[in-house]
């Protein structure tokens, strides 16, 4: 009875080997009792206790007494495992397989004698077999990519390359526990996302069941009724009541749903995009003016002695002599650094001009009075320089006769004075301006027409007549200071002419109204203008004919401007009685813009008469800025 | 001094020093208390020297001087109470004695105060130099500039007097002074500079004189009459020469020994150092030049910002003080050669400079004349303000030219055209160390 161990099957129970003998085979007994499964008490009246096959009446055995039971059960030793049959009522004697079953039953075990401690037996094992069960050669579809695939990951690359996934990006990880009643909500970040305005929390007044002191008296009540539905800075009416059940239904539901739907509808869905920039940042990056010192920026010495308006004044080019001609007919030359006034002519008329010439070698003060021009001698230079400039100036004996001008030797009371040529114009003068060598001058008289700008040689004793035509009112001419080229500006334009091929080489286009005056960089390449309409335009002239850059910070008519000729400096002086100094870097590099800062505003005249600072000019050589204004004064500033 | 008053508070333990002589006492600690003022302190050693005339002391902590009470002292140098103080004292300068002054034709440009004799020299825009006695008198007028003087100067020698000018006509004119006939005749005339003369320096021996000139050169000249005329007679122009012997046939002519060439624009002043042969200049090109007189070269160069107006040099410490074209002095320590070699910056003045000088007596002490008709005194041991401030002008407008200051006599004059005098004393020369 062993049991062969099969790898792979389970071993099966062994039970005792049944002997065949009829007497426990039940198939063929007699008196089966055929009632079914009927209760039994139905039966308990009659003598039977049931029917056999053939329908013959089972009849109930007899049934000892006790003491029958008693003497059995001293008698028969079987007797503790006799049961009764109670459909048949016979006695029957438990087999001891039947006892053990019952005993099992009883101790609450399995009663066939299951074991559920069985080993475990892998039926369907992962080993492979050394014998396949298929040897079929591998399908054509294995080898061929999926084309459901492939749209697949296409799908996902172009999602890739568009951006919508970023290969190798973490997932965000939402925190495990989070405040749940949390405030800040993260809005879902949506293109065009208008969120919705948050709103106010309830008050303590809103409560059904406010403390008394919310309450609204009786007359704030009738004042809250008095008022307009708009005006009323709350909508709602404090109440009490007893308990929340007592609330009503909110009146005001349907209007408020309305108006809440009538917003909706009527708010504007368009997004207005607030720029998140520093408005500081805007400004362009100056440096400070206290890294651009020197500039003038203090009163110095004031130059007291004329009786009029102060309209011009030159600096000798050494910077050691100051001349002003004024409207009290009176040339003067000042002493620079100690404002001593040092000689005096009278002239006939109110001087508009006076200049120094440019030339060290000379000393040449050019006059302008009326329809005259003088060139004067100072005598206060070095003899040798006296003794140059009379050479030059030395009288000629015969001068041809120009058409525009007449050139007249002065008289010997005018010549002891120190005056060594008179020149007459036919119309008044209002502007002259010297060639950087001192030879040859322009002058500008706006009232005659044609011959408006004359340019005059002393050493010739000659005029000429640059243009034939008048292009406009000519306010000021200027030399360039390295090429021969002149500068006119008219009204609304600057001309730039070369004398030597006789040929316009530009049209600056200034845009402002009126020009009053004109300055050229020492450099040549860069120009300044002051115009009456209150701007102020410097031209880069390698840049465009239009300004590089206007600039307004005058209330009223600039007068004039002017450029340092060592330090970068330029100044505009106005009628407003204020001079502006800027500072004004021109750079050798072609690629780099001039640059431009505002340094210093001085307050320097008072206006008298709607006239502040008529002239202003820069010391030849030191940081100082020399200004005349209507106030009679001339004021220094270093 | 236990019985120093009842005074309640803190006390500092103080030692006193003096090295004026006259005033000297024990050098015992004394506690005195912290709020007392140099007033107080002041009384306590006129109390201690038993003096007949009480005398005022300015205390100095350190090389600074006192300024409100001991405890601001110990407060803003952070120090305690428990410290000893080292406080040297010095008699209080008087303020400066107004004296009377002398009324001229016209601005006032130059003035120097005789060394030796009282004799005031003044050169004024009306082409005169003129000198004065003590009393009021112009004993001479000194006439034959074209042009208003700028400059002027004395030189005393054993056996005669000299005055120098200098003018705008671009020559100096040396003038022989006789103090007993109070005439001064024109000996020479120093012609070469091609500009204006701004300035003149002596030699403490009076052998040479320096001139500044606004042609950006300083020339040297001699004095000794065996270095006159030399050879370079004939350079002059034939025609020069003509005229000045038309003009004025007794005076001769005298050439430079030695042009100095380095400031590129004009010099406007110029001073020597004691040793006669170093020369200090500053000019309009902004630079302060050290030069040696011997070898005629520029030896260093100092760079300042701002226009040098005036300059002048104190044999006692060494330092150059220099008036600017703002409203600063500056002071600057001669022997320094490297870095920023400005010691300090007086600031009280509120227009241009125009003139320095420093004490004769004093190695503290300054004077400085502005464009702002102040003049000022300075105690470069209080440079934060200045110790006096008198009037140098009549009006605001009025600038202060020229400042001399000789022995205990101030000098100034300016556009007022009025020359001013002041007396100062009470700066002992023991001062000086």
């Amino acid at each position: 009875m062993t049991n062969p161990t099969i790898p792979g099957v389970l071993p099966r129970e062994v039970h005792p080997e049944i002997n065949p003998i009829y007497d426990s085979d039940t198939s063929d007994e007699e008196t089966e009792n055929t009632i079914g499964n009927v209760p039994l008490e139905w039966y308990d009246d009659f003598p039977h206790i049931g029917y056999d096959i053939n329908g013959k009446k089972i009849m109930r055995p007899a049934k000892g007494d006790e003491l029958d039971k008693f003497l059995a059960k001293m008698e028969d030793p079987d007797d503790w495992k006799t049961v009764e049959d109670e459909k048949t009522g016979k006695k029957i004697v438990l087999s001891k397989q039947e006892l053990d079953m019952i005993r099992k039953i009883q101790g609450g075990d399995y009663a066939d004698g299951y074991d559920p401690y069985e080993p475990y037996v892998d039926w369907y094992t992962s080993d492979v077999m050394v014998t396949p069960i298929s040897a079929a050669p591998e399908p054509k579809s294995r080898f061929i990519p999926s084309k459901w695939e492939a749209k697949r990951i296409m799908k996902i690359v172009r999602a890739i390359r568009k951006g919508w996934i970023v290969p190798g990006k973490k997932k965000e990880e939402k925190p495990r526990f989070y405040a749940l009643w949390d405030n800040n909500d993260e809005v879902e970040e949506r293109p065009n996302h208008i969120p919705a305005p948050k709103l106010p929390l309830p008050e303590n007044d809103m409560s059904y069941n406010p403390p008394a002191e919310y309450l609204p008296t009786e007359e704030e009540i009738e004042e809250w009724k008095k008022l307009d539905p708009e005006d009323r800075p709350k909508n709602y009416l404090p109440k009490k009541y007893s308990s929340l059940r007592a609330v009503p239904a909110y009146d005001k539901f349907i209007q408020e749903r309305f108006e809440r739907c009538l917003d909706l509808y009527l708010c504007p869905r368009v997004r207005k995009n607030k720029f998140q920039i520093d408005p500081e940042s805007l400004i362009p990056k100056l440096p400070d003016p206290k890294d651009l010192q020197p500039f003038p920026s203090s009163l110095a010495i004031t130059y007291k002695g004329h009786t009029g308006r102060v309209r011009s004044i030159s600096v000798d080019p050494t910077g050691q002599w100051l001349a002003s001609g004024s409207e009290d007919k009176t040339l003067r030359v000042w002493e620079v650094v100690t404002g001593r006034c040092l000689r005096i002519w009278k002239m006939e008329e109110p001087i508009t001009n006076v200049s120094w010439n440019p030339n060290k070698m000379f000393s040449i003060i050019s006059v302008v009075c009326g329809d005259i021009v003088k060139l004067i001698n100072p005598l206060i230079a070095s003899s040798e320089v006296q003794h140059n400039t009379d050479e030059f100036l030395k009288p000629h004996s015969e001068i041809e006769k120009s058409k525009h001008v007449e050139w007249v030797n002065p008289s010997t009371p005018e010549f002891n004075n120190g005056i060594r040529q008179v020149i007459k114009f036919e119309k008044n003068v209002t502007y002259l301006t010297w060639h950087r060598r001192g030879d040859y001058f322009a002058t500008v008289s706006p009232d005659a027409a044609s011959s408006a700008v004359l340019v005059h040689q002393i050493t010739k004793r000659q005029t000429q007549s640059p243009f034939k035509k008048s292009k406009g009112l000519v306010q000021r001419v200027q030399f360039h200071p390295s090429k021969p080229f002149l500068f006119v500006a008219t009204q609304n334009y600057v001309r730039i002419y070369n004398l030597v091929k006789q040929e316009l080489i530009k049209k600056l286009q200034s845009g402002v109204k009126w020009i009053s005056s004109m300055d050229i960089h020492p450099g040549g390449d860069n120009l300044i203008i002051g115009s009456y309409d209150k701007r102020l335009c410097w031209f880069d002239l390698d840049l465009s004919v239009k300004p590089y850059k206007t600039l307004r910070y005058h209330k009223y008519a600039i007068r004039n401007v002017c450029y340092h000729k060592k330090y970068p400096l330029f100044a505009s002086c106005s009628d407003d009685g204020n001079i502006n100094i800027f500072h004004g870097m021109v750079y050798n590099d072609m690629l780099q813009n001039p640059l431009i800062v505002p340094v210093k505003i001085i307050k320097a005249h008072e206006v008298t008469e709607n006239l502040g600072v008529l002239n202003c000019e820069f010391h030849p050589i030191q940081p100082w800025i020399f200004t005349c204004g209507a106030d009679t004064n001339i004021k220094l500033f270093s | 001094m236990e019985d120093s008053k009842s005074n309640e508070g803190p006390k500092v333990q103080v030692r006193f020093t003096t090295q004026q002589s006259k005033y000297a006492i024990a050098d015992t600690p004394i506690m005195i208390p912290i709020q007392f003022k140099k007033s107080s302190l002041s009384q306590i050693i006129n109390q201690i020297l038993d003096l007949d005339t009480p005398v005022k002391f300015e205390f100095l902590i350190d090389g600074k001087f006192l300024k409100g009470s001991l405890k601001k002292y110990l407060d803003d140098n952070n120090l305690s109470s428990e410290n000893q103080l080292l406080i040297e004292y010095i008699e209080a300068m008087q303020p400066p004695q107004s004296l009377p002054s002398y009324q001229h034709d016209d601005w006032i440009s130059s003035v120097s105060i005789s060394q030796h004799k009282n004799l005031i020299l003044t050169g004024s825009y009306d082409k005169v130099a003129r000198i004065w006695d003590m009393s009021g008198n112009c004993i001479s007028n000194l006439l034959g500039h074209t042009a208003p003087i700028k400059t002027v100067s004395w030189i005393e020698k054993k056996d005669a007097t000299y005055c120098l000018t200098g003018s705008n006509d671009n020559t100096v004119r040396i003038w022989e002074f006789n103090e007993n006939s109070g005439n001064s005749t024109p000996v020479f005339e120093c012609k070469g500079h091609e500009g204006t003369i701004e300035d003149i320096a002596i030699t403490k021996t009076n052998d040479y004189f320096a001139t500044a000139s606004f042609d950006s050169n300083i020339k040297i000249w001699g004095m000794n009459s065996t270095l006159d005329m030399e050879e370079e007679e004939e350079n002059d122009e034939v025609e020069n020469k003509q005229k000045k012997r038309k003009l004025s046939s007794d005076i001769k002519i005298k050439n430079s020994m030695a042009t100095l060439k380095g400031h590129t624009n004009g010099v406007n002043c110029v001073v020597f150092d004691k040793n006669n042969y170093t020369l200090y200049s500053g000019g309009n090109d902004h630079s302060l030049r050290f030069w040696n007189i011997e070898a005629r070269s520029n030896t260093f160069t100092l760079n300042c910002e701002k226009v040098i107006n005036s300059i002048d040099f104190s044999a006692q410490n060494n330092l150059l003080a220099t008036g600017h074209s703002d409203k600063f002095i500056r002071i600057w320590d001669s022997r320094i050669k490297e870095g920023s070699s400005v010691k300090l910056r007086l600031t009280s003045h509120n227009k241009w400079v125009s003139s320095v000088k420093w004490s004769p007596k004093s190695p503290y002490m300054l004077v400085s004349g502005s464009y702002d008709s102040s003049v000022k005194f300075w105690d470069i041991r209080s440079s934060s303000s200045p110790l006096y401030t008198i009037k140098g002008g009549n009006e605001l407008d009025d600038k202060v030219l020229c400042v001399d200051w000789v022995n205990d006599l101030v000098a100034t004059g300016g556009s007022d055209t009025i020359l001013r005098l002041h007396s100062t004393s009470g700066i002992d020369s023991t001062n000086s160390q």
